[in-house]
């Protein structure tokens, strides 16, 4: 894909993040000095709660009033206001770019995680992740686009290789965008005890191809591994295929049924709708993404 | 009503039905798709690992329009029609009776149970005719059925000659009328026979080796010798055993190699004792040739008397001496025919056969002028006259009944007198003053006579025939003349038949090679042999196949039988499958893209 056609899509996302952003209202943040509620005492306007005063305690929120009444010097307490952080990590295995609508619904989604994250006054920190391989991209190369001449740069992984969260150095409490079609083997746990480390808010968005989720194979083929290249031949009988579709079924109910026990959002996207009718299916419906109101 | 395919080359579209069953059970080639699912695919059975060379039939709609197609094809392509119940039809079948048919007789019998149980199935009767290309008289068979037709071939013996055929084609074609079906049944390619006949042939090139012709004749020392000419019809080298067998004894056999097309002679003395003998040749396909009967001809004794002047003798003794088979009237014996000479001066004619001529004392001087001119007369057919040279002389007295053989001028020089059963040859000139004893012609036109009253002559000889020869016998005449009793041995078989006087006149040679007698109230007038000389029928080199009654048989089934009318029902019904089927194989697929969750 050119660099142009990327660019598209990012201003396609960018669009998109005018109206949907991320679920950081129904949380408290640690972080920076930001516009959203943080969990602990601040400077906003908003009164939280009184307590004791405290030797280092800033004296201009010492509650006057109630000294007067009482003799006792307390502290107003005001709501912490914060800069919420995400941690964007997307998958650049080779299964996310195969086919040029999955490629394209992968890119949407991540461009409009980063505007999203923006826009949310988050501070971002974008991850690429390939297997066992992760790397951290600076925002510039985001709007540069040049963060996929890195991504390609990482190396290639066997088949199905899963991805490895665990050494990604996630803030604490941060939220966590992973953009993964979570195709590949082996417990979703250690992705997700990944995303919900340190009190983390994890949300998957995952793409997926119609041919994946409902193939219509019927007679030999030869399978090309997207990953490792390699060429396989198969016999697909519809008896075959039905056990397909089963096993497929039941890799996104596993996902999904841990995903609940991690509290971590799954939301499966369609590659083939356009974005804002793909995301109307799951991604709102689970949470995964909210309507600017 | 029957069904039968006017077209059953069309059956061959059945073969469309293992193509388009192989076509479903062959292999797709593998289409290659990029997947990021394998390893689920990986986890199910083993089954789905490898792919097959031959896939499972499957059955789908396209399949099954496939093959409805291809049968609906097949019954339009078979053409089927339905026989009439009131249909009839007729077949005449003119068997070759010509000899070399023995050779592909049962080849014939199995072509024409085959061709006729075809031709049987385009009307709902059929009756049958079968007849002799010879026209031997009766029909062969005649009715309804194939089976009782074809028993019938195994008597039919087919001995005769190479002859015409429309004769009898001509009969058949009347038998069965124009819209019958007449077949010649023969061995040989006929390009188109008369009569709208169809040819059915069973022949192929046959090498044969046989007989060809023999004579028996004496030699110098009065030894009576054989002499047979052996023929190789085919294009190979023969060889081939031959012997002589002659009362019961046989000599040794012998070996005689022939090069291809070779006619070699074959000779031998007479076994001493026997009159007849039988010279045998190792068998091949066609055995008529393969045997030759012969017996020692005798002719019948004839003789010849002479009543005339003894200073004649000068010139008639080299004239009776001339003539073969002729001997002089033992004593007492009354000669058959008498040499007599006729005086002007005492006119009187002896009774009898006679060969009569003028004689006189003194010449009258001159010889006879006038153009010489000959009637047309077996006697004297061929036989030129023109170097005869005769002397005036008085005429013997010439009757109206006469029959005048020869003219000089206005006189009549040669006449044949039959007077009250007796043949005379009269001379109506001065022999003894003519150069005609000299002339060919007067001798051969004597001899001519003399064989003509030995033919009519009432005794036993011994002759050679070839097969189915027709010939003269004499016989005794009258109200207590008994018939002709005639007796041919073929080997140990013995057949006899009683020939009543009013068919003596055609007599005729055994068919097949056998010795033969004739006798006449126990008395034996002919001992005859009967051998197979027809080098035409013996060359079996031209037989070739043939069979054009295919040619017929669409003729006969648009006759007899109605067509299918559904058949444009069943022309649109292929389209319809047609376009179904490349529906069914090309239509979009119907799942939805809309994303189902997982």
């Amino acid at each position: 894909m050119d660099a142009k056609a990327v660019a598209g899509i990012a201003s396609r996302a960018q669009a998109a993040a005018d109206i949907y952003r991320l679920p950081l209202q129904h949380r408290v943040w640690r972080g920076q000095v930001g516009d959203m509620q943080g969990s602990g005492a601040g400077s906003s306007l908003d009164f939280q709660d009184h307590r004791s005063y405290l030797p280092g305690d800033d004296p201009r929120h010492i509650n006057w009033q109630a000294y007067a009444r009482t003799g006792n010097y307390s502290m107003k307490l005001y709501r912490e206001e914060v800069r919420p952080m995400v941690d964007l990590v997307l998958d650049v295995s080779d299964s996310m770019d195969f086919d040029e609508a999955k490629r394209a619904r992968v890119l949407e989604l991540f461009y409009l995680s980063v505007h999203a994250a923006i826009k949310s006054g988050a501070t971002l920190h974008t991850y690429l992740v390939k297997g066992s391989s992760h790397l951290r991209v600076q925002e510039d190369a985001i709007h540069h686009h040049a963060w996929l001449t890195e991504a390609a740069n990482l190396p290639a992984t066997g088949p199905a290789a899963p991805a490895d969260l665990r050494a990604l150095p996630f803030r604490a409490q941060s939220m966590r965008l992973f953009v993964s079609d979570l195709l590949f083997s082996g417990s979703p746990d250690p992705v997700l005890g990944a995303l919900t480390r340190g009190r983390g808010r994890g949300i998957i968005l995952c793409p997926f191809l119609q041919s994946e989720a409902a193939p219509e194979w019927d007679g030999n083929y030869e399978f090309v591994e997207a990953e490792a290249g390699t060429r396989h031949h198969h016999r697909v009988e519809r008896s075959i295929l039905k056990r397909y579709l089963e096993a497929y079924r039941r890799h996104f109910e596993l996902w999904k049924t841990l995903g609940r026990k991690y509290d971590v959002i799954l939301a499966r996207i369609p590659s083939a709708p356009p974005l804002q009718k793909a995301l109307q299916l799951e991604a709102l419906s689970m949470g995964a993404l909210e309507v600017w109101t | 009503m029957d069904v039968i395919f006017a077209n059953p080359a069309g059956f061959w579209a059945l073969l469309g039905l293992p193509a388009v069953l192989a076509i479903h059970f062959l292999q797709r080639q593998a289409r290659t798709v990029t997947i990021s699912t394998l390893f689920l695919l990986d986890q199910l059975q083993k089954q789905s690992l490898t792919g097959r060379r031959v896939e499972r039939l499957r059955s789908s709609i396209p399949l099954w329009l496939q093959l409805l197609m291809v049968l609906l094809l097949t019954w339009l392509l078979v053409d089927p029609r339905w026989i009439r119940e009131d249909s009839v039809q007729r077949i005449a079948v003119v068997m070759d009776g010509s000899a070399s048919m023995q050779v592909f007789k049962e080849d014939m019998a199995g072509a024409l149970d085959r061709e006729l149980s075809h031709l049987e199935t385009v009307a709902s009767q059929t009756e049958y005719v079968m007849l002799d290309s010879r026209i031997l008289g009766e029909s062969l068979y005649h009715g309804p059925s194939r089976s009782d037709l074809i028993a019938s071939l195994p008597d039919w013996q087919p001995l005769g000659g190479d002859h015409d055929f429309t004769p009898a084609l001509r009969v058949a074609r009347s038998l069965v009328g124009q819209e019958g079906v007449v077949i010649l049944a023969t061995d040989h390619e006929l390009q188109n026979p008369a009569f709208d006949a169809r040819v059915l042939s069973t022949g192929r090139p046959t090498a044969n080796c046989g007989f060809a012709g023999m004579t028996v004749e004496q030699d110098e020392s009065g030894q009576w010798l054989w002499k047979a000419l052996v023929r190789n019809y085919s294009d190979q080298p023969q060889t081939r055993q031959w012997f002589l067998q002659s009362g019961g004894q046989k000599s040794a056999p012998r070996s005689v190699s022939l090069e291809p097309n070779q006619l070699r002679s074959l000779s031998g003395a007479f076994p001493g004792g026997g009159d007849a003998a039988m010279l045998i040749l190792e068998g091949d396909s066609f055995a008529l040739d393969d045997r030759l009967p012969l017996v020692r001809p005798i002719p019948k004794p004839l003789a010849l008397g002479k009543n005339a002047p003894r200073k004649l003798d000068r010139l008639l003794d080299p004239l009776m001496n001339s003539l073969e088979n002729v001997t002089p009237p033992g004593s007492g014996e009354v000669p058959d025919v008498t040499l007599a000479s006729y005086d002007p001066l005492q006119p009187a004619i002896p009774a009898g056969n006679l060969i009569l001529f003028v004689d006189q004392a003194r010449s009258a001087g001159g010889f006879l002028d006038g153009r010489i001119a000959a009637e047309n007369h077996p006697l004297t057919e061929g036989l030129n006259w023109q170097g005869l040279i005769t002397q005036n002389s008085p005429s013997i007295p010439v009757t109206e009944q006469d029959e005048v053989l020869l003219w000089q001028g206005g006189r009549p020089l040669i006449l044949l007198r039959i007077d009250q059963g007796a043949r005379q040859l009269i001379l109506n000139f001065e022999l003894a003053r003519s150069n005609a004893s000299r002339l060919p012609a007067f001798v051969i036109l004597v001899s001519r006579f003399l064989e003509d009253i030995r033919d009519r002559k009432v005794a036993p000889e011994h002759r050679n025939f070839e097969t189915g020869q027709a010939f003269q016998l004499a016989h005794a005449i009258g109200e207590d003349a008994g018939p002709l009793l005639f007796t041919a041995r073929r080997g140990p078989l013995t057949s006899e038949e009683e020939i009543p006087l009013n068919r003596a006149a055609t007599l005729r040679a055994p068919a097949e090679p056998a010795f033969f007698d004739i006798r006449q109230d126990g008395v034996v007038l002919l001992e005859a042999a009967a051998y197979f000389a027809d080098t035409r029928e013996a060359d079996l080199t031209s037989a070739a196949p043939m069979n054009n009654l295919r040619e017929v048989e669409s003729q006969l089934t648009m006759r007899h039988a109605e067509k299918d009318s559904h058949w444009q029902f069943w022309a649109l019904l292929v389209a319809m499958a047609l376009l179904a089927s490349w529906f069914f194989i090309h239509r979009p697929t119907t799942t939805s893209t809309t994303a189902q969750p997982a």
